[in-house]
């Protein structure tokens, strides 16, 4: 009872606030900004050996007088062209302001200028014709490279042919799926609020002297920042949905599964940070190296199925391939979210913990010796066998 | 003299803080991952179109030095280890592959030679990965020296929207100070700082990439955008209610800057992109020789802006209805 009361009154403390109002303006138009942007890059990555970043556009001077590459490189994007005399071209060239200079058929470089160089690099794939003679191709197999390296090529360009594809694959769209994760952050941005404002403030004393455990004034917050945030998502997946840019609804499932974790990750930060500051430098490391994990995890799905439930991320290509049954996705999703509930669990305790609003506060160290080394090495044991019996059962559900 | 005892004294705050010193240290690593990113974003764009040895007999002499100039092959002078033998002879290509896969990537290598044997081509000297090279100067550079400018601007918004939570803002205020005098007593400590690691970053920088040019025109153009910057901070912070709301508005100010050269603006609009401060330090710091009629916008535009938050911001200032808490 006390729970909900609570909850209700932290989500009345959200919408009251201007803040939240403002960020979810700014998001719906940053997510409306973003669409466009990695739509440019899926293109990019469709051709990935010409790949031009949009801040290297008029990156290469180059000075043109009557050549019949004048239109080609008009229309390349790095190049920013200077149509000129021959004269011109040659005091341009001279005083290092354009890297290379074409007239007619002879091309001049700026010799030392390191764009000159790349400037070669990227002359030399702007025409491509057929040579006016016929090659005549014979195969003769001989093993002149090692297999390996043949082997390591093969899975670089099947990496990033799958980027490639997983980008502008209608039904789940990456780009759409990093957009949504502004609301995650957005979301736990709150959760800071809620649980640091009240230290910095010293109303948590308040709240703490209170007849109500402390793990629910905790689980009260966490909670409503959890409905806003499924509410968001819901939103925000609606609309893409009838913009046309998700036409799976079921692939956003990993989706919630990311932000329970992220949330339970904040959750832990900001009850053991002790001011703004330190959340927000914590909640940044932990972002970076929590990304770092999911995303290499889901790499790992390339090399061998049996990694690939450590990440949500694989569920999505899980889903994609095709490959998903009911018990498939359980198997996949569970360890998120276990992990996600122990983190949850280890804050609610943590909270309850007077050292964390009176001090002094105990160091990582010991808290994580006192939280996670204790009882870790009691459930090790089970956990082992678990963990072998989880394998199995993958095993059997991907094979 | 009371502007410099103030920002002596700001100065001394921001070193006691420890976190602050950590995210100064941690630049450093961003520094050297960014210059390690450059490279491997290089190596894997070679890697992924490198066809490896090749051998060519040829009775033409413009078809070996195009074939020559390409980095996806290397030339041999012995066909044993090779994966494909080229021999062009009377005007025929005879082309013996060793090694399946790479047939297409070959005849692309053959096609290019042929394409560009049609021109004639200038000497250039060799030197670093043309991929490198680029990814460098018009990404990570301006990247890594915008660092410690979004880094300082979120310091300065700390100190001022911190002494508006603790109200000792308002005991600053009746101090006989202007209220533009303690801005600036704010902001020099900061300008110091950026430009110390600006300084720093650049010497760093242009031992490990040494394609860095008008270093000072640079540290100037950083200097005006900083002033830009930093105005807005403080005008940004002055209306916040508090530290998060005003890292909120920073974030996205510092965004919508950044990320305005990745915007696709239509044509028409593409203008606009180039103002991004990425486009005047890819401009400074990656062209040996300058027009003035390309630079001296860059300046003009950051200059007006710096002045028009300025005084933004010493309006604000002078309100105390954005002072005052509540």
């Amino acid at each position: 009872m006390a729970l909900s009361k609570m909850t209700i009154w932290e989500l009345k403390q959200i919408f009251k606030g201007k803040k939240f109002t403002y960020a979810f303006v700014i998001q719906f138009f940053v997510i409306l900004a973003i669409i466009p942007l990695f739509d440019v890059y899926s293109e990019i990555l469709e051709d990935p050996q010409e790949i031009i970043l949009p801040t290297s556009k008029d990156y290469l001077p180059v000075a043109i007088s009557s050549s019949p590459l004048t239109q080609v490189i008009d229309e390349h994007p790095i190049f920013r062209v200077y149509h000129v005399s021959e004269e011109q071209g040659g005091s341009l060239l001279k005083d290092h302001i354009v890297c290379c200079f074409i007239s007619g058929e002879t091309i001049l470089f700026d010799e030392n200028n390191p764009k000159a160089r790349v400037a070669e690099y990227h002359l030399q794939r702007l025409l491509q014709q057929e040579p006016d003679i016929e090659p005549s191709w014979i195969l003769n197999e001989r093993s002149v490279v090692p297999r390996q390296q043949l082997r390591a090529r093969e899975l670089a360009m099947r990496e990033i042919r799958r980027t490639a594809e997983m980008m502008q694959s209608e039904e789940i769209n990456y780009s759409t799926l990093l957009v949504l994760l502004l609301a995650i952050f957005l979301a736990s941005g709150i959760l800071v609020d809620l649980v640091v404002s009240e230290k910095e403030k010293q109303t948590g004393e308040i709240l703490m002297s209170l007849p109500v455990q402390s793990w629910k004034v905790l689980l009260s917050k966490v909670f409503s920042v959890v409905i806003v945030l499924v509410c968001q998502i819901a939103l925000w997946i609606f609309t893409l949905y009838f913009l046309g840019r998700v036409s799976s609804l079921f692939s956003m499932l990993p989706l919630f599964l990311m932000s329970f974790l992220i949330i339970s990750l904040t959750s832990l930060v900001s009850v053991y940070s002790k001011s703004y500051k330190e959340a927000g430098f914590a909640i940044t490391v932990s972002y970076v190296l929590l990304f770092a994990f999911l995303m290499s995890a889901s790499a790992f799905y390339v090399f061998s199925e049996k990694f690939s439930f450590l990440s949500p991320l694989s569920l999505v290509v899980m889903i994609e391939k095709g490959q998903s049954t009911v018990s498939g996705i359980v198997y996949a999703a569970l360890p998120v979210f276990l992990v996600s509930c122990v983190l949850i669990f280890v804050s609610a305790r943590l909270y309850g913990r007077d050292e964390f609003y009176f001090g002094p506060r105990p160091s990582l160290f010991r808290v994580l010796l006192e939280e996670a080394v204790k009882p870790l090495s009691a459930l090790l044991s089970w956990l082992l066998v678990i963990l072998l019996l989880y394998t199995d059962i993958l095993n059997g559900v991907v094979l | 003299m009371r502007v410099l005892t103030l920002a002596k004294k700001e100065f001394k705050d921001i070193l006691s803080e420890r976190i602050y010193i950590i995210t100064l240290l941690l630049q450093v690593f961003v520094v050297f991952g960014i210059v390690f990113l450059g490279l491997f974003y290089a190596q894997i764009q070679h890697s992924i179109t490198y066809v490896g040895n090749v051998y060519v007999e040829s009775d033409d002499p413009l078809f070996l030095e195009q074939i020559s100039r390409d980095e996806r092959i290397n030339l041999v002078s012995y066909p044993d280890r090779a994966v494909a033998v080229i021999t062009v002879e009377d005007g025929t290509i005879h082309i013996e592959m060793r090694v399946a896969w790479f047939t297409r990537d070959v005849e692309d290598v053959i096609k290019r030679a042929y394409t560009n044997m049609r021109f004639e081509w200038g000497t250039v000297s060799r030197g670093a990965n043309p991929i490198f090279i680029e990814i460098m100067s018009s990404l990570l550079i301006p990247l890594v020296l915008l660092l410690p400018i979004f880094f300082s601007m979120n310091i300065l918004s700390d100190s001022i929207v911190k002494e508006k939570e603790r109200k000792t803002l308002e005991i600053l205020f009746s101090v006989p100070m202007r209220r533009e005098e303690i801005i600036i007593g704010k902001i020099i400590p900061i300008v110091v700082l950026g430009l110390l690691q600006v300084i720093a970053w650049i010497g760093l920088l242009s031992q490990i990439y040494p394609y860095m040019y008008h270093v000072l025109l640079l540290i100037l153009f950083l200097v005006i955008v900083m002033a830009f910057f930093f105005s807005s901070a403080v005008a940004f912070s002055t209306y916040a209610g508090t530290m998060r709301e005003s890292n909120l508005f920073l974030i996205l100010l510092m965004m919508a800057v950044t990320f305005l050269v990745f915007i696709p603006f239509p044509e028409e609009l593409s203008f606009l992109c180039r103002l991004s401060p990425v486009g005047g330090i890819v401009m400074l710091s990656s062209n040996q020789g300058l027009l003035a009629t390309e630079v001296i916008p860059y300046f003009v535009v950051y200059s007006i802006l710096a002045l028009i938050s300025f005084f933004v911001a010493s309006k604000m200032l002078s309100k105390d209805r954005y002072t005052r808490l509540g």
